[in-house]
C-alpha cells in the first residue's frame, strides 16, 4: 500500500512538472535553436548556416545577412512569407502558415541577421 | 483504273490505322515537349534516358553509390517472389495474365491508360487489385507488399519498353484528368506550401540537407522501387508510385490522398506522359 | 517520519495541480466570445463542442477543395484526449488551431487555383 502511494505520488509530481518543463523548454529555445532544429525552422534544409553541418543547397548562403537585409523588418517579412516578394519562392511561408510563432520568427530573425 | 484502286487501298489503309491508334491529344503533346525542353536545356549534357537514373544522373559520386547498390540489388528475392506471386493461378484456374491484353512485358507501359467507358484513368496497381476481385479473390493492399511485388516484376520485365501514355485527342473526359493532374503537380500545398514542381522542376540536383533532388523526368520508369528509407522502417523496402506520392505530400505537411482515387491516378497520369517516349529502366535502388 | 513525508507530497502535488487548474482556467479567453462564463464547466463543455463541431466543419471544407494538411486531424484527436484529461485550456489551444489551419489550407486553394509551370 504504502508503495503505491509513493509510486502515485511520484508519478503525480512527475507529470505536474515535465509537462510545464516541456513548454517552459520550447519558449526558452535560442533563435539559432529555432532555426537549426528539423522540425522548426530547419534553414539548414535549403541554407548554409556557420556552425551548421549538412545544409541544403536550393536556398542561397546565409552569410552577410546585414548587408543584403539592412532592415531587420525586412528580413523579417522574407521569412514570415517569401512568396510576397516572389511568388514562386520555395521558402515556406513560416508565419502566414503559422510554422513557426510570431515570437519565434523574432527570435529566429534576430539569429539570422546576425550572420 | 490501277491507279484508282491503289489509291483507294491508301486511303483505306490510312483510315484504319486512324481508327485504330488514338492520337494524343495537341495540348499534351505541346506540355511534353515543353517539359522536355527544358529538362534537356538545363541539363544538357544528359540524354532523355539519363533522367530516369534521378539524382544519380546529377553527380558522380552519388552514381558511384547507386552502382554499388545495384551490384548487390537489395530487392531481387523479392522480384522473384512477384513473378512467382503473378504466375500462380486463382482458385478458378485463371492467372493474372488472363485480364489483360498483350504480352506481360507489355503490361507496364500499358498504363496509366485513359478509360473511356468509366471516364477515369486506369493504373497497372489498381487494374491487379481489380483482376482478383473479378476472380473471386480478396483485396490486397495497393502501396506495399505482394501487390508492390508483382508490379516491380512487371517492371523489371518491362525493361527498354518505351512509356507512350496517351491523353486521346478530342476526348474533353481525359484531357480534364490530365489537367487535374497537371495542377495538383504544380499547386503548392500543405503547411509547408510546396509543389512537387517547386523541388522537381525548379530544383532537380539541388539538395535539401543531404539528399540531392531527383528531375520530375523519368521519376516513374523504375517503379515500384526498392527505397532504403522503406526498409528501415517496417516492411521489406518496397513501394508504388502512389505510395511515395503520400510520401512526398506528408512531407511537406499536406495530408495525404487515398491511393488509386482520383488525385493520385490523375497525378500519376500527367506524371507519366510528360516521360514519354523514355525507357522503363526495371525495378531500382533508391536512398 | 515517512508518513508525513508522503502527506507532505501529496498535499504538495495536489495544491500545485490546484494551481495549475486555476492558472488554466484564469487564462486570457479574450478571443473568445463565452470567455466571461468560461469558469463554468458545464459552459466549457458546451463552448468546446461547438469549437470542435466549428473546426472539422471548416476541415471538411478544406478536405474538399483537396488543401487539408497533414497534422488538422492530429490536433484534434489530441484536443479530445486532453480535454478528456481535464486540460480545458491546452484542448482548446489544439481546436483552435485545427480550426485556422483548415481555413489556411482553404486559403491555400483558392491562392494556387492558376497554379502551372513557371518555365
Amino acid at each position: 500500500m504504502k508503495r503505491s502511494i509513493s509510486v502515485s505520488v511520484v508519478v503525480t509530481l512527475a507529470t505536474l512538472f515535465v509537462m510545464p518543463m516541456e513548454a517552459v523548454a520550447k519558449d526558452a529555445m535560442t533563435g539559432k535553436e529555432i532555426a537549426f532544429d528539423r522540425k522548426l525552422g530547419n534553414c539548414l534544409g535549403c541554407h548554409s548556416i556557420a556552425g551548421g553541418s549538412q545544409p541544403g543547397n536550393v536556398g542561397p548562403p546565409l552569410i552577410a545577412m546585414k548587408a543584403r537585409f539592412p532592415s531587420r523588418a525586412v528580413l523579417r517579412d522574407q521569412i514570415w512569407d517569401a512568396t510576397v516578394k516572389n511568388p514562386n519562392s520555395l521558402m515556406p511561408p513560416f508565419g502566414k502558415h503559422k510554422a513557426l510563432s510570431e515570437n519565434q520568427i523574432d527570435k529566429v530573425t534576430d539569429f539570422i541577421h546576425s550572420l | 483504273m490501277k491507279k484508282l484502286t491503289t489509291t483507294m487501298v491508301v486511303v483505306a489503309l490510312l483510315s484504319s490505322t486512324t481508327a485504330f491508334s488514338v492520337q494524343q491529344s495537341s495540348v499534351v503533346q505541346a506540355d511534353i515537349d515543353a517539359f522536355q525542353g527544358y529538362f534537356k536545356k538545363r541539363f544538357p549534357n544528359l540524354s532523355l534516358d539519363d533522367f530516369s537514373k534521378g539524382p544519380y544522373a546529377m553527380s558522380e559520386d552519388k552514381m558511384l553509390q547507386f552502382e554499388a547498390a545495384m551490384d548487390m540489388p537489395p530487392f531481387e528475392d523479392h522480384v522473384d517472389k512477384g513473378e512467382k506471386l503473378w504466375k500462380t493461378a486463382f482458385k478458378n484456374g485463371k492467372t493474372y495474365s488472363s485480364c489483360f491484353s498483350g504480352s506481360d512485358e507489355t503490361l507496364r507501359t500499358q498504363f496509366p491508360k485513359w478509360n473511356a467507358a468509366k471516364g477515369k484513368v486506369d493504373t497497372l496497381e489498381q487494374a491487379i487489385v481489380d483482376c482478383r476481385v473479378k476472380n473471386g479473390e480478396k483485396k490486397i493492399g495497393t502501396g506495399k507488399g505482394k501487390l508492390a511485388w508483382m508490379s516491380a516484376y512487371l517492371t523489371t520485365i518491362a525493361e527498354g519498353q518505351k512509356i507512350n501514355v496517351i491523353v486521346p485527342e478530342g476526348d474533353a473526359k481525359a484531357l480534364a484528368a490530365y489537367k487535374d493532374g497537371k495542377k495538383f503537380f504544380y499547386a503548392k500545398r500543405g503547411q509547408l506550401s510546396l509543389s512537387c514542381a517547386n523541388c522537381h522542376v525548379d530544383n532537380p540536383g539541388m539538395r535539401i540537407r543531404g539528399d540531392t533532388l531527383s528531375p520530375a523526368l523519368g521519376q516513374i520508369t523504375h517503379f515500384p522501387v526498392w527505397r532504403g528509407k522503406w526498409a528501415r522502417k517496417k516492411g521489406d523496402g518496397f513501394g508504388t508510385i502512389q505510395r511515395r506520392y503520400g510520401g512526398c505530400n506528408k512531407q511537406v505537411r499536406a495530408k495525404p490522398f487515398k491511393r488509386h482515387k482520383s488525385q493520385y491516378d490523375n497525378l500519376e497520369y500527367f506524371h507519366t506522359v510528360m516521360s514519354n517516349g523514355m525507357e522503363i529502366s526495371g525495378t531500382e535502388y533508391r536512398q | 517520519m515517512k508518513k508525513l513525508l508522503l502527506t507532505t507530497l501529496t498535499v504538495f502535488a495536489l495544491s500545485a495541480q490546484a494551481d495549475l487548474i486555476a492558472v488554466d482556467h484564469g487564462h486570457n479567453w479574450n478571443s473568445s466570445p463565452v470567455a466571461s462564463v468560461i469558469a463554468s464547466p458545464v459552459a466549457f463543455e458546451a463552448t468546446f463542442k461547438a469549437a470542435v463541431k466549428a473546426a472539422k466543419k471548416e476541415q471538411a471544407k478544406a478536405r474538399k477543395v483537396g488543401f487539408e494538411w497533414r497534422d488538422i486531424g492530429k490536433f484534434l484527436k489530441g484536443a479530445a484526449k486532453k480535454h478528456k484529461a481535464g486540460d480545458t485550456k491546452g484542448a482548446m489551444k489544439l481546436v483552435k488551431k485545427a480550426k485556422n489551419q483548415a481555413m489556411l489550407g482553404q486559403q491555400q486553394a483558392k491562392d494556387q487555383a492558376n497554379a502551372g509551370p513557371s518555365f
